[in-house]
């Protein structure tokens, strides 16, 4: 079975999602990598370390930029030629609009968020959770060709090995429907999705009457202690509605329904109570920390280990003991 | 200028969903409208008090899954329609982008077709560009803030990263938060939508039949824990350490 896996570059840099999906795609049979970007070549130096002796790539100027229309005809064009089996894509926000175009283009079934893929005899199924995760679903893909979706932190990074591997260089088909004109950072860093470590904030950080400062200012005070921890482990922050929504952190740091799912190995929720909201972004961390006041607060049912009390009293305990491993 | 939303009815996003004998069930079995599409009206409504247009809204079901179309009415949408079909929520992402392009490719007089980011249930976010696909129109994804001078610009909300994207009209957008809090529908929108007919459209000229997902099974999640431990210390120094010492022996850092 061809299987190409689709590498998503962000800021000049392979998605972990993508390196991600080769261990998947390892198991399915041969792996190729697939790349446009003007540094393909040298992006498909890192397939190559891990052991994949092939890419893809579309090392134009126009690639710089993403575009679904221009990605999505390249690929198309190039999926036609080579006929892979199976097309992996990262299922980040932006890749899904690529998977959603190349899914017409190639006229084949999508499984999508795959968090596992069952191969028997030709039959491709995946199990993927709905209902923001309450459900898990198996499907199954009936097309020839296939296109598979996987979450980010499902699969781990294949071991590194070194190869010589093949380089082909595929056509630029198509061109690009909108144009870019500019761009600002909002954050720094890892982003949500990706990070092994998370930690959230939620109301709990506006509020420590002992401070005698307004809301605002204690908030920040509060954001600077999450982002403080967040760093020692090269996390993100993450925050509740209530946070984003009272314009603490821009919108693509919040966990929950209508923001992130998210996935660390560690997760903090400092004052955050848990609403249903909440709890369905982040039930899928291997390991949670809950720190909040009320006893009762819902968090704490869907916690590992709770410290009822005030995040400001114990945050910087917190802090200083994981400083001593980081030395 | 003239604007589509497609809205979809879903389960209530905070009621126990539950699978029962391999069905998905809700304990709210009324449907509302997916909260993602809610922005999406929401950017629509936004448009249209700047710019003096006219909202379509279209939704895909039965004549008794209209309350998601009722809901966007009643924030401030001027018609809706309903594309019947049977087994609306269990079409594959392609057949229901299919049914929304021949609406689109049938009634060409729309300037921009907005989408939520995604739906609640399946989540799967493929709809929005599969229907620019087939209608050959441009499309942008994940509009945080809209402005129309003759041509689309937005702002293309990204993990870390705002980007600012033109494209010409019509275009197909989906949409994201950064919008604005979705309205409460008034009194008077509420009133008017309830009175609002919803005409059926059938889709006529869809070239293939119309195909749904090849579920196998549903089950429920797995309860992810166990007990919360609780680290019992009012001292900081000494919860901190012990906190320490349960997360190292998880061996996950």
């Amino acid at each position: 079975m061809k299987v190409w896996v689709y590498f998503e570059i962000e800021r000049g840099e392979v998605l972990p999602t993508s390196l991600e999906a080769l261990s998947l795609a390892k198991r399915l049979g041969d792996v190729s990598a697939l790349i446009l970007h003007p540094k393909a070549t040298e992006l498909a130096n890192i397939a190559f370390s891990y052991g994949i002796t092939k890419a893809y790539t579309a090392p134009q100027a126009d690639f710089d930029q993403f575009s679904p229309e221009l990605f999505a005809s390249t690929i198309n064009a190039a999926a036609k030629k080579y006929a892979p089996d199976v097309i992996i894509l990262p299922s980040t926000f932006q890749s899904r609009e690529l998977t959603g175009m190349l899914s017409i283009d190639l006229d084949c079934d999508v499984l999508n968020d795959a968090i596992s893929i069952t191969l028997e005899d030709d039959n491709m199924t995946a199990s993927r959770p709905i209902y923001e995760g309450k459900v898990i679903e198996k499907i199954r893909a009936n097309s020839t060709m296939k296109l598979v979706s996987v979450r980010g932190r499902m699969f781990p990074i294949p071991r590194a090995e070194e190869v010589d591997g093949e380089i082909v260089s595929i056509e630029k088909v198509g061109s690009a429907r909108s144009i870019i004109h500019g761009s600002r950072q909002t954050s720094q860093g890892v982003s949500l999705a990706n990070a092994g470590v998370v930690v959230a904030v939620g109301r709990g950080i506006t509020n420590h009457p002992a401070f005698g400062i307004s809301e605002e200012e204690t908030a920040r005070k509060g954001l600077s202690l999450a982002s403080d921890l967040a760093g020692m482990f090269n996390g993100a922050v993450g925050a509740s509605r209530a946070i984003v929504d009272a314009g603490y952190l821009p919108y693509d740091h919040q966990v929950g329904q209508t923001g992130k799912i998210i996935s660390p190995d560690l997760y903090f929720g400092l004052g955050i109570s848990g609403s249903i909201q909440h709890l369905v972004g982040m039930r899928g961390s291997k390991i949670v920390v809950a720190i909040n006041k009320d006893p009762e607060a819902p968090i704490f049912q869907h916690a590992d280990y709770g410290i009822v009390g005030d995040l400001y009293d114990h945050l910087p305990a917190i802090i200083e003991k994981f400083n001593e491993l980081k030395k | 200028m003239n604007i589509l939303v497609c809205v979809k009815p879903v389960f209530n996003a905070e009621a126990e969903i539950q699978v029962v004998d391999g069905k998905v069930t809700s304990s709210e079995p009324e449907l509302v409208i997916n909260p993602f599409d809610e922005y999406a009206v929401e950017a629509a409504v936004q448009l249209k008090e700047k710019y003096d247009a006219s909202i379509t809204v279209l939704t895909l079901g039965t004549t008794e899954q209209i309350e998601a179309a009722r809901h966007a009415l009643a924030m401030g949408a001027d018609e809706a329609f309903l594309a019947e079909i049977e087994n609306a929520s269990t079409l594959d992402t392609r057949s229901t982008a299919r049914v929304i392009a021949a609406f689109i490719k049938e009634d060409p007089r729309f300037d921009l077709i907005i989408f939520g980011r995604q739906t609640v249930e399946f989540g799967s976010g493929l709809v929005p560009s599969q229907v620019a696909r087939l209608t050959g129109l441009p499309f942008v994804g994940l509009a945080g803030k809209i402005d129309i001078s003759e041509k689309l610009t937005v702002e293309r909300v990204l993990d870390n990263t705002v980007l600012t994207v033109s494209a010409e009209l019509p275009t197909v957008i989906s949409v994201v938060q950064s919008i604005g809090e979705p309205r409460f529908p008034s009194f008077m929108g509420i009133r008017k939508a309830k009175k609002a007919e919803i005409p059926s459209w059938k889709p006529s000229n869809l070239l293939m039949p119309l195909t749904s997902v090849s579920s196998l099974s549903r089950t429920n999640a797995n309860k992810d824990r166990g007990e919360c431990v609780f680290i019992s210390p009012d001292d900081p120094v000494k919860a901190a350490g012990e906190l320490f010492d349960k997360i190292m022996a998880e061996k996950i850092l």
